[in-house]
């Protein structure tokens, strides 16, 4: 049931995406991101579906789970396509009742909906190389210079953490109150709206009780063991920039370099 | 009248990386007005076992039926043959959450259609059963309850449906000694009372010897032992070692006694019918 949901989906391996600083990944994946709005025919496209998928084989992701992680957004993706192809003016292919289908709607819904599948893509790659923790850890590092105008980075990277840490632990609750719900003939999947969520109840009153649990326990956990916020602390595992991280982003500086020609040459 | 497991097989998270097979080939009757138990270590799959006696985890492969009818189909009957397998969880009273101790034991009962006079009927007979006075109990908040008194007023919550069969995952985790004690000779007592068939997990070795007629070992998803439980404990220490349970002290005792010479009965679970054994057999030197 609620088991198989994939958490924080973060994929073990030993590949160089793996190990690559968690703060080069952040920064590329933005970068790549902002850099697929230079693509902009098939010609740019294939040179980042190639990118792409370079790098899900050199991380040594399978296939389905990349498929999966597409699969929460593909009603986004088909509307996306939908409304591009029904709403683009230009010449008429096909009449769909009142909707035409033109030439370059097709086109550019095609173009659309690749680029969204491009962002989940790479976005997902991101949190299957990188193990939550690690992700964190990067998030902080790359916000502490805002902490000079107030924002306070280490906080936030450690709710993120507690967050992160605290998800399996509710998830697999929730699945154990569940069970023991309907072991007691409740039901959580039939009826209106109405009902539903009544019957969600003695779901969400225990799973409240017990999270204010695990929040005092760990607050006095912490507290025992001098926690006082982000001064002064040093990490285990400290972060490095290496030469893999220089590659990575002369890498991804190619790759923006190409596109920009390609937009350039058109 | 019996659970019947065939060729039984679970996998959890299959076809993802995490993939692992918790239990497998399970084939195992649990008769009618049996006392189970079931030993094991961490991860050996006894949770998982359990939670397949009652249809809350369907096989990858394979059938359990309850009474001859096979749970995992759709179906009226096979909603009440599930509903005829009670089960208590581990750390059952985090489930609670009416505003009184009534309500929530007869929150199952009500669930499944039950009127209003019988459900009193009902909570009264399972308060009864778990040693909570019905007056001085039922109109207070759960949650303001010691952990003992909760984790009965869950167990109450059970038996209120009336099952057949009554599943317990340790029912003792967490509790002082005499909370302990306290819940197992109430299971005992519904045992005698009501030849209701009762499957127990507990990491107690002594617990399990002295209530379980049947003992099932497992072992990394398997079932590795399945006999009385002076047999197993008897007989089959190397296996035992080998699933990570402990023999339960009393048993390693008389088996020490026996082996220097002294003509104890090594098959006694009982501390009283040791001690009984022993001087005896003292004297007689």
């Amino acid at each position: 049931m609620l088991a198989d949901i994939m958490l924080g989906q973060y994929f073990p391996g030993k590949s160089v995406i793996h190990n690559l600083d968690p703060r080069t990944k952040i920064i590329s994946t933005i970068l790549f991101i902002s850099s697929i709005f230079l693509a902009e025919n098939y010609q740019a496209y294939s040179i980042v579906a190639i990118f792409v998928g370079a790098i899900i084989i050199i991380a040594g992701i399978p296939i389905i789970m990349i498929l999966r992680s597409l699969k929460p957004l593909w009603i986004i993706i088909l509307l996306t396509m939908l409304i591009h192809i029904f709403t683009t003016p230009g010449t008429a292919i096909y009449f769909l009742g009142p909707l035409t289908v033109t030439q370059e709607g097709v086109h550019l819904g095609m173009l659309m909906s690749i680029r969204l599948m491009f962002l989940i893509v790479i976005s997902s790659l991101l949190t299957f190389t990188t193990s939550p923790v690690t992700l964190t850890d990067g998030i902080e590092r790359l916000l502490k210079p805002f902490k000079k105008i107030g924002l306070p980075a280490h906080e936030l990277a450690m709710m993120m953490t507690i967050a992160l840490r605290f998800i399996p632990t509710l998830l697999e609750e929730t699945d154990r109150i569940m069970k023991a719900q309907m072991a007691r003939g409740a039901d959580f999947t039939s009826g209106n709206i109405v009902r539903r969520a009544r019957n969600l109840i003695p779901l969400l009153v225990p799973l409240f009780i017990s999270a204010f649990r695990r929040a005092d326990e760990l607050a006095t956990a912490m507290e025992a063991r001098c926690y006082r916020g982000g001064d002064h602390r040093t990490r285990m595992k400290q972060l490095k920039v290496t030469n893999q991280d220089w590659v990575a982003y002369g890498i991804l500086l190619l790759l923006i370099g190409l596109l920009v020609m390609v937009r350039v040459n058109k | 009248m019996s659970i019947i497991l065939e060729n039984v097989n679970y996998v959890y998270m299959a076809k993802t990386p995490y993939e692992k097979t918790a239990i497998r080939n399970i084939n195992i009757e649990i008769k009618h007005g049996e006392f189970v138990g079931i030993i094991g270590h961490t991860g050996s799959g006894k949770s998982t076992f359990l939670q397949h006696l009652n249809g809350l985890l369907k096989p990858t492969t394979g059938i359990v039926s309850v009474d001859g009818q096979d749970i995992n189909h759709k179906g009226e009957a096979a909603q009440n043959a599930k509903r005829s397998v009670g089960m208590v969880f581990q750390y059952p009273e985090h489930q609670l959450f009416e505003e009184t101790v009534y309500d929530d034991i007869a929150f199952g009962p009500r669930n499944i259609g039950i009127t209003e006079d019988i459900v009193e009927i009902r909570v009264k007979k399972a308060m009864d059963f778990v040693g909570l006075g019905f007056d001085e109990y039922a109109k207070r908040t759960p949650l303001q309850l010691s952990g003992g008194q909760m984790r009965r007023v869950a167990i109450a919550g059970v038996i209120a449906l009336d099952p057949e069969y009554l599943i317990l995952d340790e029912p003792s985790a967490g509790l002082d000694p005499r909370g302990r004690d306290e819940i197992f000779g109430q299971i005992i007592k519904m045992y005698q009372n009501t030849g209701i068939t009762v499957v127990l997990v507990s990491h107690n070795m002594e617990d399990i010897a002295r209530m379980a007629t049947r003992l099932i070992v497992m072992n990394d998803g398997e079932i590795s032992l399945d006999g009385s439980p002076i047999e197993i404990f008897r007989d089959h220490q190397a296996l035992l070692k080998e699933a990570g349970v402990d023999v339960p002290p009393l048993t390693i005792l008389m088996n020490k006694l026996k082996q220097s010479g002294l003509a104890v009965d090594h098959t006694v679970v009982a501390i009283d019918a040791a001690v009984d054994s022993i001087m005896t057999n003292v004297r007689r030197d």
